[in-house]
């Protein structure tokens, strides 16, 4: 029996990429791992990548996995009220109903592995109430889909 | 070790269906089943009640049964080798016995078009693998459903045979 499994680096290395290309140019994006003084940043991203097996599987299919992303939208709006909104929205048309192919970018032809499908984005606000110095407004883009490796 | 009492599941199982060309037929390993095979062996018993009692009846034969089966699997491509031949077979195109793909039945010619289910769970410990195969496979219903996560093929039918021949493989 043979076995094709998804590996989450592939996941995430494939996503960052699109991401890099997709979002508003001048905000930057804090991906897992990266350190970042923003103190003095207004607006910036924060993406996380989960996976999982959801659902039992014959050892001989292909593997498919539930992937959930992320996406933490953090904005000081000092001029622009409306900012955050719109990095939500650009996240959010990013990642709705996103078809992305997967590849092995630790190899150097980076062969195609599979396929990445999103569904529909939620978006949360979870800004404080309180008033702050300056406030920053924290919202919360997730979507959630399925990545099937090829057979 | 001859035997195992690992219990099986479904990720132990592997389903393969084939017609019945001679020599190499044709097949198809289902790669994306739901792993939910379910087939029923049922035996046709005749009570004979004395006079209405049972502890003073008997019971005979009745006619034989042939084995229901059903599974389903997700849909990927319905049409794969009858539009492209370079394309793999698909497993509706199979099913429905399309024409361009030339499959042979496994059941003599005038008879209902009938299939081959090889259904083969691997032990765990890999000792006493075993083949369970359906040899004359024919549909009785065939249904394609819309979903959330994926699409779906579901086939139920019967095997026209008393039970399935079952193999350590």
């Amino acid at each position: 029996m043979s076995t094709a499994l998804l590996q989450h680096s592939a996941v995430c290395a494939s996503l960052f990429r699109y991401w890099n290309t997709a979002t508003l140019a001048t905000a930057i994006t804090l991906y897992p791992g990266m350190i970042v003084d923003v103190t003095k940043r207004t607006e910036w991203f924060e993406v996380w990548v989960q996976t999982w097996s959801g659902s039992p599987q014959r050892s001989h299919s292909p593997e498919e996995a539930t992937v959930l992303i992320t996406v933490h939208v953090f904005c000081r709006p000092r001029t622009h009220p409306g900012r955050a909104q719109q990095l939500v929205d650009a996240a959010r048309s990013s990642l709705r109903h996103l078809r992305l192919t997967l590849r092995d970018y630790e190899s150097s032809e980076e062969p195609e592995l599979g396929m990445l499908c999103l569904q529909e984005p939620d978006i949360q606000d979870l800004s404080r109430a309180e008033a702050a110095t300056e406030r920053l407004l924290h919202l919360v883009v997730s979507c959630r889909g399925t990545a099937q490796m090829c057979e | 070790m001859a035997v195992t009492n690992l219990t099986r599941n479904l990720r132990d199982g592997e389903l393969v269906i084939k017609d019945g060309s001679s020599g190499t037929p044709k097949s198809l390993t289902l790669l994306l089943d739901e792993g939910d095979l379910t087939w029923t062996e049922r035996s046709h018993t005749i009570e004979v009640k004395d006079r209405g009692s049972v502890r003073l009846g008997h019971t005979r034969k009745g006619n034989e049964e042939s084995v229901t089966l059903s599974f389903s699997a997700k849909w990927t491509q319905l049409i794969g080798k009858a539009a492209n031949s370079a394309d793999p077979l698909q497993l509706y195109e199979f099913l429905n016995f399309v024409s361009e793909l030339g499959l042979t039945s496994t059941s003599a010619g005038g008879q209902q078009d009938t299939l081959r289910l090889e259904f083969t769970v691997y032990d765990p410990a890999g000792v006493a693998n075993e083949k369970i195969i359906f040899s004359k496979v024919y549909r009785e219903t065939l249904t394609m459903s819309e979903g959330n996560e994926f699409n779906q093929i579901s086939f139920s039918g019967r095997d026209f045979e008393v039970a399935p021949t079952v193999d350590r493989v």
